[in-house]
């Protein structure tokens, strides 16, 4: 039987292949990686700099007194967008960071992709 | 004068059919759920409960005896600084193999080896599940045996062959 790895690196890998997306990583709030598709040796590294992202967001978000953050995302030049989702399963934070190509739509599919992990993480 | 140094003897634990069979089916859980290669609970002292996984069962007890060490060892770090010894993680990596182990309330150890393919973040996240089902049922043998509670005793440095002769003799004058 698949490890709960094995299983979040299916459903990412899914994902990828269904936005053609070019990377995915599953991790803790803290940066530690649980599953990552496509990044290969960088995933560990991408983990620890997607939470170097999320303590200057939060901060922010404390300052201006946002609302809850659902999102960050960084659009380049080329439209290239990394965009980092949060979410929370049984006590623990999470994060979906994503790599998509430019201009393609990634909220319908990152929403799922969210279902998902949450539904095997509970399994 | 002698001086004397205060040791505190690891808490026991025991452990019935039932409460083994719940810490069987939660390290099972633990390696479906992390797919780590083998996973080792000993008590605080280094002995060996169970074990999951390949590894030889001499090799286990010799890693089970190592990581104990390696967690005593970092208690008295702890208390070095000048903190009170809390409840401990471990790991150690390398390129292709690393070793996770948790102190399970105090009186047990739960470690766990893994490969190069596994993500840390897994492995903390499961075996910190494992730890907080583990802690339950040594609280319930705990709450059920409430003479298994650490015992402290005191040691002389410079009359320890005194001490133990003293002992000796009053316990054979008692079986007499």
């Amino acid at each position: 039987m698949a490890s709960k790895q094995e299983l979040f690196e299916e459903i990412l890998n899914k994902m990828n292949e269904e936005g053609n997306f070019d990377a995915a990583v599953l991790s803790l709030k803290d940066g530690l990686p649980l599953a990552s598709s496509r990044l290969h040796d960088k995933d560990d590294m991408a983990a620890v700099m997607v939470t170097l992202l999320n303590e200057a967001a939060h901060k922010i978000n404390r300052e201006l007194n946002l609302s809850e953050m659902d999102e960050i995302s960084i659009v380049g030049d080329d439209r290239t967008r990394l965009v980092c989702r949060y979410f929370s399963v049984n006590g623990s934070d999470l994060l979906l960071t994503v790599v998509t190509p430019p201009d393609r739509a990634y909220r319908r599919l990152t929403n799922q992709t969210i279902k998902e992990i949450t539904r095997v993480w509970l399994s | 004068m002698a001086s004397y140094q205060t040791f505190t003897v690891p808490r026991s634990v025991t452990l019935s059919t039932e409460q083994m069979e719940r810490v069987e089916e939660c390290l099972d859980e633990l390696a479906m759920n992390t797919g780590v290669l083998n996973t080792l609970l000993t008590d605080s002292t280094g002995q060996l409960i169970t074990l999951r996984g390949r590894i030889d069962k001499k090799r286990a007890e010799a890693l089970a005896a190592l990581i104990a060490g390696s967690h005593a060892a970092s208690a008295e770090f702890i208390k070095l600084l000048g903190k009170e010894a809390p409840f401990v993680n471990l790991s150690h990596e390398a390129d292709d193999y690393s070793i996770y182990s948790t102190n399970v309330a105090d009186v047990l150890i739960l470690s766990v080896a893994f490969g190069g393919e596994v993500k840390i973040g897994i492995v903390r996240v499961f075996i910190e599940q494992a730890r907080s089902k583990l802690s339950e049922i040594v609280h319930e043998t705990s709450s059920a045996n409430s003479d298994d509670d650490s015992v402290k005793i005191r040691l002389v440095d410079e009359d320890f062959d005194h001490f133990l002769d003293k002992e000796f003799e009053e316990l054979t004058d008692h079986k007499k």
